[in-house]
């Protein structure tokens, strides 16, 4: 069964029209998305989470329909390019968040955010605030953020854009893991082909809100699609 | 629940502000004439009054930029002090600015006339466009700036190309507020003027409803002034969109200026100009009181001074409570145009003089009298109707700075609008509630026309207490009573300076 | 019934005056209600002690003594409603404490709730403080009929005039009366013009003849019984007509501080221009938004007749400054920024008796000077016409007119009234004689002329 499904999704924002047909996404699958600015990365990304209401559509999510609901029970997770920490807040309370919103205890929310810190490589910053980080690490508490929560789906919107090269490859592998090795799906949408080439399983291309391709990753490696040349270059 | 949020501020201001001034309005206007536009002695008002709030606001905002720029990115030494204290000086009432000005200017040189006009305006207005500029300054985005020093580009054109468009609208903004201010002063211009020859409308107004009993008149004056106000809100109100601006990790302050010797100007002339438009008047204020203490009923005073904080404490917390929701909801819900159109009712009262809006919540609810707490109330309503006005400009701005992002991501991990509001939305306001509560708090304690209109026998604030010592011969009281207002708003001003301090510091 | 001393009696007396002073602080309701009982209790214990002094026979009673029984009779029922009286402020106090224990208690699940994110109760919570918070509020309202005078600022407040006839008005009549000010006499009037017919004003207080006689002809006062009018001056009696009750009056003038300033011993007010030109400085009221002000523009105007506008011009560069009230102005005198302010002939009173300070003193001209009456006005929309007619004779009264003048710093409008020595130190000049129609008729336009004259550059 598809943990993610969603089918004729059409969004109407003014002028702006965004018509998908169908997407589909297994455990532990990550769909990048490209597009020229404009074309509808972030609609899509702010239709599935809820932000933004569709006129006609469906999204399911582990065989649920979501499309109705508000974003608070879509179980849908967040990253963005900035890491938008809750700065009153230390950066284990940032993880634990989502967890104690879930109704998760207090010594479990501890045990598995202190988890989710190890596995991003940032155990040591539990007590630090949020403003007493580096960008790249702030980044990482707002990935431990969204993954704790194990929702089935996760949407990333350009989280690497502010990070540096290393930085992102780094992420980049990490993220990869995770998401393969916890089984959650998640929506990419990049600039970078690289970015896109090492997480994604499929990749989306869409120019002024309408699909142009929709292929597996290692097809579009092998014949790239003139649009990802454009926006990339070679 | 957001709807809920939504119309208690609706319901308030439409109670308490608009049915009042149309019950006025239909009692008062008789006939409805354009007679005020054939009279030459009004034209001339009416410009005067203009030209003179004009040049104010013009005078107030440079000096304000000034100050601003020097405290924000020069960091010059004793700038936190002037940031803190610039809000006393506008809080104060005009008539202890007037004598304050006279007291010390007035000793030196003829300041009756422009010169006189001029410095109380600017002694009370300075501060918005400080704090509105200022804050701008801290907020605005900097990278683009140090890449377009990296890239050969000089400081002044950085300013012009980069900077002035993160601050252009606070700057605008806060000229329009404080033309708006400066239309309606009454005793600056009165006192300060020297002579009919310099008279606003504010004091046609007073004149139609204190001594000639003309209420057509003075609606019609009220009208007018209405009109002006609402044609600078709207402007006011284009100048307000979403900004992307967040506070820097990193601060850096493009137009700090490497040669020792410039600073040292710099510093030397800001508090020039800060000595002479405001701390020799506050000294006069202080050394005409000093002399005078011994004339004070200590037991009557304190008496005053509780009172005094405790309207000023409810009318702040109320003035929050009513319209701290109607922002939220207008922010989160309402996209901009809309929420631009409901504005309107938040700005409103301040398109009217005081007096009126006074006289028309005396007039439209005369039983508040019956009852000690009724007047009470009465007492918080009216102070509230002002200064909601007032404290939405602080409170707009921070949430104009809100990210929403913070809130999407809060809410996809299952928050609901109260976990929302207390994680992703007050720690980020606090800096504006602070500047909010505390303009509301200053405008409050130097407020006395509400307590005289509705006050029930006893009550005194500090602010009465000075006018009517002053009124039966008690002047060395009304001095001493003054210098008490003055250090009481001082440890105010003070203790929330020092929370913002905190904030800050935090937050950065 | 047990037999009963004089002193026992005194003593419960005492107790429920007590019990009457606190309840009148806090427990108006209870106060208004017991009060008529109280005074009928009260004049009657008092008889009998009365008549007990009266034949200067205080001695021990014994039960065959008639007049002791009637004394102990006095004394049981003193005892009586002192107790009642007692327990009724003590249930009062028990509400008062649970009321606030409530309203923690409410505070704190409303907070609980909020933090717990529990909405229903939430909503219950706040809707039912705010029952228990309105309930409260209509507490403390006044049941007894209460007197409402409208009147400028001065009058009201800690040690002001209105105060001290609030007091002696309820101790005489036990009537509360309630003071409502305005900035001037002028906003009160007009208060009372915009609220109508449904104005809750019973007296208007403080308003001058230039408004009373704008405004006579509405139809708004009411007219009062001639014998009221008996106790005032023969002076002001010619100012007093059915509807206006002088209650004190003033001569304007200049002030002046002898210690900075010399003025010759013969001066006109027509020659002030001249004497200033010698450098000195003269602060004046706006007539726009000052009543004295106005009085001042109408003196010149009456006295100088034609020469009115001469006299402006040539005093224009001399004015220091236009005050919109008389306080402003004052200050400025007092702070030596002027040498000359246009107030009251008994302005220095004050400072005499206040700061024992001598060489503030008035100018006097030979001519005369306006003299501005105060008075009040009974509303023909009060429903209390019977007890603000009361309070009008209480405000001519001896007592009150002698207390007047240290509070007012004006002259009593009652005939033969001691004045303290500070005020008759004071010569009482002439009053010029005013053509109030033609004073109706030109007041606008004296206005503006002098709106006008003075609006001109003075260099």
């Amino acid at each position: 069964m598809n943990q993610v499904l969603i089918e004729n999704l059409k969004v109407n924002r003014g002028c702006f029209k965004l018509s998908l047909d169908r997407i589909a996404l297994n455990p532990g699958e990550v769909l990048g998305v490209m597009g020229p600015s404009g074309s509808g990365k972030s609609t899509l990304l702010q239709a599935v989470a809820g932000f933004v209401p569709i006129d006609a559509g469906s999204i399911k999510v582990s065989g649920r329909e979501v499309s109705q609901l508000s974003p608070e029970k879509r179980k849908i997770s967040l990253v963005f390019q900035r890491p938008w920490l809750f700065e009153n807040q230390s950066v284990l309370q940032n993880v634990a968040f989502g967890l104690q919103l879930q109704g998760y205890g207090k010594k479990e929310c501890q045990k598995i955010s202190g988890e989710w810190l190890e596995k991003m490589e940032i155990s040591d910053l539990g007590s630090r605030r949020a403003w007493e980080i580096s960008g790249g690490q702030a980044q990482r508490v707002a990935l431990a953020r969204a993954l704790a929560v194990q929702f089935p789906l996760i949407l990333l919107d350009e989280p690497f854009s502010a990070l540096d090269r290393p930085l992102k490859r780094e992420m980049r592998k990490l993220l990869k893991s995770v998401i393969q090795g916890s089984g959650f799906c998640a929506i990419f949408v990049g600039h970078d082909w690289r970015d896109i080439e090492e997480v994604s399983d499929q990749v989306l291309i869409l120019e002024e809100g309408t699909p142009v391709a929709f292929e597996r990753t290692c097809d579009l490696k092998t014949h790239p699609h003139p649009l990802v040349k454009a926006i990339c270059g070679d | 629940m957001s709807r809920l949020l939504f119309f208690p501020n609706l319901v308030f201001l439409v109670t308490l502000f608009f049915f009042p001034i149309a019950f006025l309005f239909s009692v008062g206007i008789h006939e409805f004439s354009n007679s005020i536009f054939q009279d030459a002695y009004l034209l001339y008002v009416l410009r005067f009054t203009y030209w003179q709030a004009l040049i104010s606001a013009s005078l107030s905002v440079l000096l304000g930029m000034f100050f601003a720029f020097l405290i924000k990115e020069w960091r010059v030494f004793g700038g936190a002090v002037l940031w803190r204290f610039s809000l006393l000086c506008s809080s104060l009432p005009s008539i202890i600015v007037a004598l304050g000005i006279l007291g010390s200017w007035g000793l030196q040189l003829n300041v009756f006339g422009w010169t006189g006009i001029l410095l109380g305006n600017m002694f009370m207005n300075v501060a918005i466009p400080l704090r509105l500029i200022g804050t701008a300054l801290t907020d605005r985005e900097r990278s683009s700036e140090l890449t377009a020093q990296s890239l050969g580009l000089s400081k002044f054109g950085v300013f012009r190309k980069i900077t002035w468009l993160a601050i252009r609208s606070s700057v605008f903004s806060s000229w329009i507020l404080t033309f708006l201010y400066s239309s309606t002063s009454l005793f600056i211009v009165m006192f300060l003027g020297g002579g009919p020859r310099f008279t606003n409308l504010e004091v046609a107004l007073y004149e139609a409803i204190k001594l000639n009993l003309d209420n057509s008149r003075a609606v019609q004056i009220s009208l007018l002034q209405a009109g002006v106000g609402a044609v600078l809100f709207f402007f006011y109100l284009k100048l307000q969109h979403r900004r992307k601006i967040q506070g820097e990790q990193l601060v850096f302050h493009t137009f700090f200026p490497k040669r020792a010797w410039v600073r040292g100007l710099g510093l030397g002339f800001l508090w020039c100009l800060a000595i002479a438009i405001f701390v020799f008047p506050l000294f006069s204020i202080i050394s005409e009181g000093v002399p005078n203490l011994a004339f004070l009923e200590w037991d009557e005073l304190w008496v005053s001074f509780r009172t005094t904080l405790v309207i000023s404490t409810l009318v702040v917390f109320t003035s929050l409570f009513f319209l701290y929701p109607y922002l939220h909801v207008l922010h989160q819900s309402k996209t901009d145009e809309e929420a631009r159109k409901w504005m309107w009712l938040v700005g409103a009262p301040q398109f009217f003089s005081p007096l009126v809006v006074c006289l028309a919540l005396s007039v439209c609810f005369p039983m508040v009298r019956d009852s000690t707490s009724l007047s009470y109330l009465a007492i918080i309503a009216t102070q509230v109707v002002f200064v909601i006005p007032v404290m939405h400009f602080p409170l707009r701005e921070g949430f104009l700075r809100l990210a929403k992002e913070r809130d999407w991501i809060a809410r996809s991990l299952g928050a609901n609008p109260w976990q929302r509001f207390f994680f992703a939305e007050l720690p980020f306001m606090r800096r504006s509630l602070f500047l909010s509560a505390l303009m509301g708090f200053g405008f409050s304690m130097g407020e006395v026309v509400s307590v005289l209109l509705f006050s029930p026998p006893g009550i005194k604030t500090l602010s009465l207490n000075i006018f009517q010592a002053m009124s039966r011969y008690r002047f060395q009281e009304a001095r001493a009573t003054t210098l008490v207002l003055l250090v009481a708003m001082f440890f105010v001003f003070s203790l929330v300076g020092f929370l913002e301090d905190k904030d800050e510091s935090s937050s950065h | 019934m047990k037999p009963a001393n004089p002193s026992e009696l005194k003593q419960c007396q005492a107790r429920v005056e007590g019990l009457q002073e606190k309840s009148q602080e806090q427990h108006l309701t209870l106060w208004s209600k017991l009060n008529p009982t109280l005074n009928t209790w009260n004049e009657t214990a008092q008889g009998y002690l009365q008549s007990f002094e009266m034949v200067d026979k205080i001695e021990k009673s014994s039960e065959g003594n008639p007049e002791s029984f009637l004394y102990s009779n006095s004394l049981e029922s003193c005892l009586k409603f002192a107790d009642e009286y007692s327990a009724e402020i003590k249930k009062q106090e028990l509400y008062g404490i649970s009321g606030f224990f409530l309203s923690v208690l409410v505070l704190v699940v409303s907070l609980v709730s909020l933090f717990r994110r529990k909405r229903t109760p939430l909503m219950l919570w706040l809707i039912f403080s705010g029952v228990v918070v309105g309930s409260k509020a209509n507490a403390n309202v006044n049941l007894t009929p209460v007197l409402r005078i409208y009147t400028y600022d001065a009058l009201t407040g800690k040690n002001s005039f209105g105060e001290y006839l609030s007091e002696t008005f309820l101790k005489k009549y036990g009537v509360k009366t309630q003071f409502v000010s305005f900035g001037t006499a002028g906003e009160a009037l007009n208060q009372i013009v915009l609220e109508g017919e449904k104005t809750k004003a019973d007296i208007l207080m403080g308003i001058d003849e230039v408004l009373f006689r704008r405004f006579q002809t509405k139809g708004r006062f009411e007219k009062i019984d001639a014998s009221i009018f008996d106790p005032i001056e023969s002076g002001l009696k010619k100012q007093a007509n059915s509807f206006f009750v002088p209650f004190d009056y003033g001569y304007l003038s200049f002030v002046f501080d002898e210690s900075r300033s010399k003025i010759p011993k013969k001066l006109s007010l027509k020659e002030i221009p001249q004497y200033l030109a010698s450098g000195k400085k003269v602060v004046l009221q706006d007539p726009r938004t000052s009543s004295i002000g106005l009085e001042f523009l109408v003196w010149t105007f009456e006295e100088l007749q034609g020469g009115a506008k001469t006299f402006w011009q040539s005093l224009a560069p001399h004015i220091l400054t236009v005050s919109p009230g008389w306080s402003g102005a004052y200050e400025l005198f007092l702070r030596k920024q002027a040498d000359l302010v246009v107030s009251y002939t008994t302005s220095p009173a004050y400072h005499h008796l206040r700061e024992k300070k001598l060489s503030i003193k008035p100018i006097f001209f030979d001519e005369g000077h306006f003299k501005q009456v105060e008075g009040m006005v009974l509303l023909s929309s009060s429903k209390n016409k019977s007890t603000a007619v009361n309070f009008i004779k209480h405000v001519l009264g001896a007592e009150a007119q002698t207390q007047l003048p240290t509070f007012q710093w004006m002259y009593p409008a009652r005939a033969g009234i001691q004045l303290p020595s500070e005020f008759r130190a004071i010569l009482i000049p002439k009053s010029v004689e005013v053509n109030w129609d033609r004073v109706l008729s030109q007041k606008d336009q004296w206005v503006r002329d002098w709106t006008l004259l003075l609006s001109q550059d003075p260099k």
